[in-house]
């Protein structure tokens, strides 16, 4: 332990070990690598889909065919080519898919045993804090629970390829009413080769009476991950949503391409929350997640409301900007963020707020901690349309700096059409200050405890944001990054 | 880096073979080479994402009419006062008989024409070193044509007594032409100076203007610069401004954008002393379906230096403006203290405002700020000057004053202040107008 702030800094920047990266052997059910027509349709037709949602994989497919990769960050002192996503196996489900367990006791230990490991015994969680876990696995859900309660609520929480066979007419309805098909290159190949997801419907009035709650975790080699989540909240509906993944720790890129569709009408509120902790790669930038996802929420009712908060740590390129169309008038769309990065990762996340309603409001927080080599951007986007008269936004993006050798960069774009919107955006950027440090030094506090306790302070809005079993997992999990780095 | 949308000029070639062979012809060269690799941007190209340039690339320009006369009354408008030294060029062609700048101790005011002809020495390391233009299309294009402007060189030491006023008139003619004016300021350590350039014409007649200025500044300097427009109602604006500081200097620039139906401005401060102090200020008045368009970045590459913009506009009827400003600051820049704000004043429905306010940060001991804000006018001052008897069109006058005048404020030379102030009134609607009479 050392008393030196700026040496203390230092060590912050080094590489704490993964502690999560483990891989848990399980027979894989596992499609060659490569990508062509002929997986789409093994995918559909191992899922049993019907021929309209192979139509619609196959068209964004031919879609995907004819779009570029997007390359706009830069990556100043780490060099990243161009994914071979003929070299990506497209899907990867637990043997067990057969016959499929009835209840936790039917799950495969060996799946219980990574929960385990990941310090979130799925049981014990679901029983401690009343959380409903549709666990994914690598692609396929295995567990859930709680259905039985949910169901006397007339709530829906299931598997996406359950949803597909169950109720098609919703799935029909909104798959890709919010991100269509052909939105952006990693949209597009998410909808040609999801394999799976979670699905929620909140039927008219219904309060659901449980945080919903789903983990997500990375595992067959060279899998790429593509998950679908649809959440469909209707009148005057509400629902708080979780997600929350680690992954274990591997050497070569894994791609990650998520898209998650929230849909509020008239009076209806969504609460969608993450924790991301994926394998970030090696100080060196060996290895590590690539994690393009797409997110984005529509208000369509009117008074409905949209709040997306995210603690992002893992990964070693993040591209993830959950966005809020504000359809209907006095709808409200909020986006707080926390992105830490460290080593050689890159986050480059924000928000795009489209205002189309009247009386529409945004609120937007971002903190961006960067440590080591990390380099963290904030981009985003406020759009008030002509007719959403009366719109408000209000914008903070604050970085802080660690060590002389990380970056932050912030880059929102602000478009107003008409004479009512209200529009205020702020950013600043600070380091730990040597004084703040000295000062809880001096009053016995440890300069490891001290760090610790400025970063929770510098988050501390958005923290407030988290449902409170999620916080406390927030706050551990940046503290554990600077546990073994400091002293 | 950009896919044209319309036919680009085929002559740009021809054009550039009837300059005759000088000692910046290699310039030239590379420039048209650039400007021919890029063409003219579309509006997917990020830096000219709101600026439509369609016709002007669909536009084959000629170069101006060498006998353009002008009398000193057409130029009165624009003048600020009679005693402030000015020189005058009219479609980019020089006026001798119109301009009364001399040179005068420490202080060396020269045509650039003569200045490649006869002493190209002096260019070296400077002309076009600052500007950068090989990803510009408009300053590759200005560039590219570049034979005449301005040059004023302060020794060491000295000051500058009064601004030099440099006054560029269109005026055109039946065919649409490109006017290529060029100002280079080198200031010497420990010199003071202001330069102010105005760009007017009062014609329909279809231009287009690419002006570039480069303001190079020593140790201990003390320089300001401003840049009037004041265009035509057909002509197209695309500025571009570069200052590149040394140690302990300070430099300002400020746009103030009135007239024509496209003004945009790049500017680029680069810090490359510490203890520098780069200032750029804007004042755009968007009325009709004017665009403005001013495009920023301040790069500190030491440590030490403080950077300061602020951007102000008033957007009336269906104008628009866009803001984009980036502080850079690179790997060892230590102690850089940057403060950016855009604030965007919107009069009415149609108007329309964009903000990009950037920061790209590469140092961990900063401290870099921006903001940004667009709203309507305050309708609580307006309740609380109406309580007190104002009329609703005087109150709003006053605010929209109010609001303008925290840039105008900063204008140092009264002439242009004042000169600043009445195009302000004489711009609003006309009951604003009335009410800001004294």
């Amino acid at each position: 332990m050392t008393n030196d702030p700026n040496a203390m800094l230092d060590q912050w920047a080094e590489q704490p070990d993964y502690k999560w990266g483990f891989v848990t052997d399980i027979e894989a059910d596992t499609v060659a690598p490569g990508l062509d027509e002929s997986v789409i349709r093994f995918i559909s037709a191992k899922k049993d889909e019907p021929e309209w949602l192979l139509e619609w994989r196959l068209d964004a497919y031919r879609k995907w065919l004819t779009m570029e990769a997007p390359e706009w960050p830069h990556f100043p002192d780490r060099p990243w080519g161009p994914i071979d996503y003929q070299a990506i196996s497209y899907f990867s489900a637990p043997k067990s898919d057969e016959d499929r367990p009835k209840s936790l006791d039917e799950v495969d230990p060996k799946l219980l045993e990574t929960y385990e490991k990941l310090g979130i015994p799925l049981e014990e969680r679901a029983a401690l804090a009343g959380v409903a876990v549709d666990a994914v696995f690598d692609s396929v859900s295995v567990a859930t629970t709680f259905r039985d309660k949910l169901k006397e609520h007339g709530v829906i929480f299931c598997s996406f390829s359950e949803a597909v066979q169950e109720h098609p007419e919703l799935i029909k309805k909104y798959l890709g009413s919010v991100v269509p098909a052909t939105d952006n290159y990693f949209a597009a190949l998410n909808s040609a080769v999801f394999t799976d997801g979670s699905f929620v419907y909140i039927p008219k009035g219904v309060r659901c009476p449980m945080e919903l709650s789903t983990y997500f975790r990375i595992n067959a080699l060279n899998t790429g991950q593509f998950e679908r989540t649809l959440i469909v909240a209707d009148d005057a509906a509400y629902v708080s949503y979780l997600e929350g993944c680690t992954a274990p720790m591997r050497d070569e890129n894994q791609l990650h391409a998520a898209v998650v569709e929230l849909v509020a009408m008239e009076d209806a509120e969504i609460k969608y929350s993450t924790i991301q902790n994926w394998y970030p790669g090696d100080e060196n930038g060996k290895g590590g997640i690539f994690n393009f996802v797409t997110k984005r929420g529509i208000c369509e009712g009117d008074r409905s409301h949209i709040s997306w908060t995210q603690v992002e740590t893992g990964s070693a390129i993040t591209w993830k900007y959950p966005s809020c169309i504000l359809k209907g008038d006095d709808s409200i769309g909020e986006f707080y963020s926390v992105a830490l990065t460290n080593m050689r990762q890159q986050a480059d996340t924000g928000t795009k707020m489209i205002h189309l309603g009247k009386n529409t409001r945004s609120n937007i927080v971002s903190k961006g901690i960067s440590a080591g080599h990390g380099h963290n951007t904030y981009r985003g986007l406020v759009n008030i349309r002509r007719n959403a008269t009366d719109a408000r936004n209000y914008t903070q993006c604050d970085s802080m700096l660690m060590g002389e050798e990380c970056g932050a960069h912030t880059f929102p774009v602000i478009e107003v059409a008409n004479d009512t919107g209200h529009i205020e955006h702020e950013a600043s950027t600070t380091k730990i200050g040597e004084d703040q440090i000295f000062y809880c030094n001096q009053r016995g506090i440890s300069p490891e405890d001290a760090v610790s306790m400025i970063v929770n302070g510098f988050c501390r809005e958005v923290l407030a944001e988290l449902p409170m079993e999620f916080a406390v997992e927030a706050r551990k999990l940046l503290e554990v990054s600077l546990e073994d780095s400091v002293g | 880096m950009s896919t044209m949308t319309t036919a680009p000029q085929t002559n740009l070639a021809s054009r550039l073979q009837d300059i005759p062979e000088d000692a910046i012809t290699s310039l030239r060269l590379k420039a048209h080479e650039s400007m021919t690799t890029m063409g003219w941007p579309s509006m997917r190209d990020e830096a000219w994402r709101y600026t439509d340039t369609r016709t002007i690339a669909g536009t084959e320009f000629s170069s101006a009419n060498a006998d353009v006369t002008v009398e000193l009354d057409q130029l009165e408008p624009y003048m600020l006062g009679h005693d402030m030294p000015r020189i005058v060029f009219v479609d980019g062609i020089h006026q001798p008989g119109l301009s009364t700048a001399k040179s005068s101790k420490g202080v060396q005011i020269d045509r650039l024409a003569d200045v490649i002809a006869n002493t190209p020495d002096r260019l070296k390391g400077r002309l076009a070193a600052h500007a950068e233009w090989s990803d510009d299309p408009a300053n590759a294009f200005s560039t590219m044509m570049l034979t005449d402007g301005v040059m004023v060189e302060i020794a060491a030491g000295a000051s500058m007594e009064t601004p030099l006023h440099v006054i560029y008139l269109s005026s055109g003619g039946d065919q649409p032409i490109s006017v290529h004016p060029r100002i280079l300021v080198v200031a010497g350590d420990k010199s003071t100076g202001t330069v102010i350039e105005t760009h007017a014409g009062n014609t329909d007649n279809t231009i287009l203007n690419a002006p570039v200025t480069e303001l190079i500044a020593g140790d201990d300097v003390n320089l300001d610069h401003y840049r009037m427009v004041r265009e035509g109602s057909n002509t197209w604006h695309l500025g571009d401004l570069a200052m590149n500081q040394g140690d302990s200097s300070e430099v300002s620039s400020c746009v103030l954008a009135f007239d024509g139906p496209l003004i945009r401005s790049r500017m680029r401060a680069t810090l490359a002393g510490e203890h520098g102090n780069a200032i750029l200020h804007g004042l755009a008045l968007g009325n009709g379906s004017r665009h403005v368009e001013n495009l920023l970045r301040v790069n500190h590459m030491v440590p030490n230096c403080r950077s300061r913009e602020e951007f102000k506009h008033v957007l009336d009827d269906k104008s628009s403006a866009a803001f984009t400003g980036r502080i850079y600051v690179a790997e060892g820049a230590q102690k850089t203290d940057a403060v950016q704000t855009n604030r965007n004043l919107v009069l009415t429905k149609y108007g329309k405002a964009i903000a990009r306010p950037q920061l790209e940060i590469y140092a961990d001991d900063v401290k870099c700020t921006h903001g940004a804000t667009t709203g309507e006018l305050d309708p609580e001052a307006l309740f609380y000057l109406q309580a007190r008897g104002v009329p609703t069109s005087a109150a709003r006058g006053m605010l929209i004053q109010a609001f303008a005048g925290e840039i105008l404020d900063d204008v140092r030379p009264q002439a242009l202040r004042e000169q600043a102030m009445i195009l302000l009134r004489d711009r609003l609607p006309a009951a604003e107008h009335l009410a800001l009479t004294d």
